[in-house]
């Protein structure tokens, strides 16, 4: 299990040229179960990259603390250990064969297996002889994933992993992960820009904008906890104020006549209970999907000004 | 445990090697041509050739290391090897193995081939190393040796100071012509132009890079090795300085170009006082300070990585002139102390085991003098007789704390050491015959020149005072024998009489 408690980093100015430091992730709490497939959802320096290089001890962790399994994970190699990093880029790998790598590798992780090793690039046709800067871009993403499930590590993290890849590619990678994490019950952290891929391939995840928590927990229970509504009332429609008057928590609001549309936070029985105040003469509650959650919430924070949708 | 974490150490530093196998490629081809060049002792030529690969070699440390700490400016492979299961203390234990295994090992090994082959081959063909003999040979290893580990460590320790690449690179050349260089030429400096003395300590004249430009100069091998270990073990220490350094660096500085402010900060204030060194005492200060003032703005522009304004300039400015207010604040305590005690050091007390020769030299406007030529041994003087020497020469020395004179010395004026209203000012130089240089010829008509290097001590003071001090000498029971030369007899005589240029009268000297 992998606790993150009150986690912040602060990124001082580069150089020499002053000005104050940049927050990246600002007082984080989550807890990350084993054999789950946790997804990290965020806008473009949301600080999940950050978090993410945090899990693995790349960053010192200033305040708060992380650990892994009870052990803080910032310079203890037996927490390390438990840990594969994969991160969004492949050009520090371009020397490597990908047997070099297997080797590379074995001489870090004890627990490095060859049979996965073999099964993998046997399966997926990789030649172990070229150099990885002769590979397609697919092919060092499946290079380096194969290498750390090859690790046998409990956690892995791909950070962006699949940014850049075609469909089928993501397909490919996405399934030679799932098969394994689930043969041996290990948990796998995902970051991604892209929700409908965090949203088919995870079963948790959290929502991170500007280094604040924005949500987390189950996929299921996210999605449960957010409905758009429709409301139709003849005469004068349904304005904003009376909604929130109810006890709504209303992310989004958009009239057309007499029909209004808004984005409610909360259950639908509980939104249900509250709209049943007042009368209207049409009331629908349709479900969101993790995408339109993401996009509602950051509307929400101001970010994309609208522009989003 | 720590057997484990060994093992840990070695295997991972091995796999690193791996990656970095074109340098150790370059190294063990260069190096292994460089060793058979050595063995040839009857080619000049080739032995030169050798030497200068075996330098090419040392030099490649500041790629190896570089390469192996890339971490510290690669923010790509900072991901991966910081979150490889490493803690920091064996993740740098690792780095330091495998520049050892591409780098220093080679070096090392080659070096102690080349050596030993050099040693054995000149004994069967008696080439022209004649009288090459095996501490010679352990002290060319110990150089080399320490060189390597200095140019390592100091990379080692530079790029984990830095977050880019380019500033761990010019940096490290930087911080290792500083350290060569600083320490010298600052004693030098100071002790020459406020202490009356123009040698340098062993330890400071044979360390670092110093040491192969010295070597020559050396009396014994023994001196040479001493101040190597010393260098060597300064190199160790940088070595764990870096851990200090690289144990505090996480990804975040990772891109910066310096990771240490304090680090920068100091290699600016060395880099000062060096240029600073080099010039003052002499005539061309005013270059050295406008020197010293493009080299600072250009370094600063080049790390800033930001927008440059007046403001931003102005601050520099302000920065280079109280790194300069504290130069000069350390030559002027050096002023006040006579050379920080140099001074009263004089003469050298090694020099009574030695033959001591001490004369006078006439300024190159002083005609119409006597050049007075004292020699004497003082091997046979007892401590307390030395001591006594000593107490005498300090007691002619001129040491007035004037600014006249302080501006004067810095700007390279040599009469700033002359009393006020003296007339006839001879300097009196103490020189203690390091080695004796001679013209040799040999019987195939070959020609070696050898020449005579000294280290000496002068004082300026009238030519009444050296007088006195001759016959305080002669009191003491200190056999003196003088000589003088007339230079009313050199009608086109220019620059400094020097003993070497000047024939000596035949006539006697005047009695003291």
């Amino acid at each position: 299990m992998i606790e993150i408690q009150n986690v912040s980093m602060v990124f001082k100015q580069k150089g020499f040229s002053g000005g104050e430091g940049f927050k990246a992730v600002d007082d984080i709490s989550i807890t990350i179960p084993e054999g789950c497939i946790y997804g990290f959802l965020g806008s473009n320096g949301a600080g999940k990259s950050t978090l993410m290089r945090m899990l693995c001890g790349v960053y010192r962790t200033e305040q708060g603390s992380i650990k892994i399994d009870g052990r803080e994970v910032y310079d203890d190699p037996q927490a390390k250990g438990d840990i594969f990093f994969v991160n969004d880029e492949t050009v520090q790998f371009t020397t490597f064969t990908l047997d070099g790598l297997r080797k590379y590798y074995k001489s870090y992780y004890t627990t490095f297996s060859d049979e996965t090793f073999d099964r993998l690039t046997k399966k997926l046709g990789l030649p172990t002889d070229k150099r990885l800067a002769e590979f397609s871009k697919g092919m060092k993403r499946q290079s380096i994933v194969i290498i750390g499930l090859s690790c046998m590590t409990k956690y892995i993290m791909l950070d962006e992993a699949f940014d850049g890849l075609d469909p089928a590619m993501r397909k490919v990678i996405k399934n030679m992960i799932v098969d394994e994490m689930l043969d041996r019950q290990a948990t796998l952290i995902v970051s991604s820009h892209n929700v409908a891929e965090i949203n088919e391939l995870c079963d948790r995840a959290m929502l991170i904008h500007k280094g604040k928590l924005v949500f987390s927990g189950e996929i299921d229970e996210i999605q449960g906890g957010f409905r758009k509504i429709q409301l139709a009332r003849s005469g004068a429609p349904v304005a904003r104020k009376e909604l929130e008057d109810l006890g709504l928590e209303i992310m989004q609001y958009t009239s057309q006549g007499s029909v209004i549309q808004a984005v409610v936070r909360g259950t639908e029985e509980d939104i249900m209970r509250k709209l049943s105040a007042i009368k209207t003469d049409i009331t629908e509650l349709i479900p969101l999907t993790l995408e339109e959650i993401f996009i509602y919430e950051l509307e929400a924070r101001g970010y994309g000004n609208n522009e989003l949708k | 445990m720590a057997t484990m974490s060994l093992n840990k150490i070695n295997r991972t530093a091995l796999a690193e090697v791996r990656t970095h196998k074109k340098i150790l490629m370059i190294m063990n081809i260069m190096l292994a041509a460089a060793t058979l060049l050595l063995w040839m002792v009857d080619n000049e030529g080739l032995m030169v050739l050798g030497m200068f690969l075996f330098c090419v070699g040392g030099a490649i440390g500041i790629i190896a290391s570089v390469n192996v700490f890339r971490e510290m400016t690669n923010s790509q492979l900072c991901d991966v090897k910081l979150s490889l299961p490493m803690s920091n203390l064996e993740r740098y234990f690792s780095r330091l193995l495998t520049l050892a295994y591409i780098h220093i090992f080679p070096m090392m090994g080659y070096g102690f081939l080349g050596l030993a082959g050099m040693y054995i081959s000149n004994g069967f063909s008696e080439g022209f190393l004649d009288n090459i003999r095996i501490p010679d040979v352990v002290a060319i290893y110990m150089i080399a040796l320490g060189i390597t580990l200095f140019i390592d460590s100091v990379t080692v320790f530079c790029t984990t100071c830095c977050g880019a690449l380019a500033e761990s690179v010019y940096f490290s050349i930087i911080a290792m012509g500083c350290i060569s260089v600083a320490p010298g030429v600052m004693y030098y400096q100071i002790a020459n132009a406020f202490g009356g003395m123009s040698d340098v300590p062993e330890f400071i004249k044979y360390w670092t890079f110093s040491a192969v430009l010295a070597a020559e100069d050396a009396n014994s091998p023994s001196d040479m090795i001493l101040p190597q270990i010393i260098s060597i073990l300064i190199s160790c220490a940088l070595f764990a300085a870096a851990y200090l350094t690289f144990k505090r660096r996480d990804a975040s500085s990772v891109g910066d170009p310096i990771a240490v402010k304090l680090f920068y900060e100091i290699i600016m204030v060395l880099g000062v006082f060096t240029v600073y060194s080099a010039f003052i005492c002499s005539s061309a200060m005013k270059v050295g300070v406008i020197l010293t003032a493009i080299i600072y703005l250009v370094i600063n522009i080049i790390v800033i990585r930001a927008k440059i304004n007046p403001k931003r300039i102005a601050f520099w400015l302000l920065k280079l002139a109280a790194t300069s207010a504290v130069f000069m604040a350390i030559v002027f305590a050096g002023f006040l102390t006579d050379g920080f005690g140099i001074y009263d050091y004089m003469p050298i007390r090694s020099m009574a085991n030695n033959d001591i020769r001490i004369y006078t030299y006439v300024l190159d406007d002083v005609r119409g003098t006597v050049d007075y030529e004292v020699q004497t041994d003082f091997g046979e003087l007892s401590d307390e007789q030395m001591r006594e020497v000593i107490k005498i020469c300090r007691k002619y020395g001129y040491t007035a704390k004037t600014a006249d004179r302080f501006f004067g010395l810095v700007s390279g004026d040599a009469y700033g050491r002359v009393r006020d209203g003296d007339t006839d000012s001879s300097s009196f130089n103490m020189v203690k015959v390091e080695s004796c240089k001679q013209y040799k010829r040999m019987e195939d008509g070959s020609e070696y020149t050898l020449e005579r290097t000294t280290l000496d001590q002068h004082i300026l003071m009238s030519n009444e005072d050296v007088e006195q001090l001759f016959a305080e000498l002669k009191e003491l029971g200190i056999p003196v024998n003088i000589s003088y030369t007339d230079y009313n007899d050199y009608d086109n005589y220019d620059d400094g009489v020097y003993e070497e240029e000047v024939p000596m009268s035949e006539e006697p000297a005047p009695a003291y």
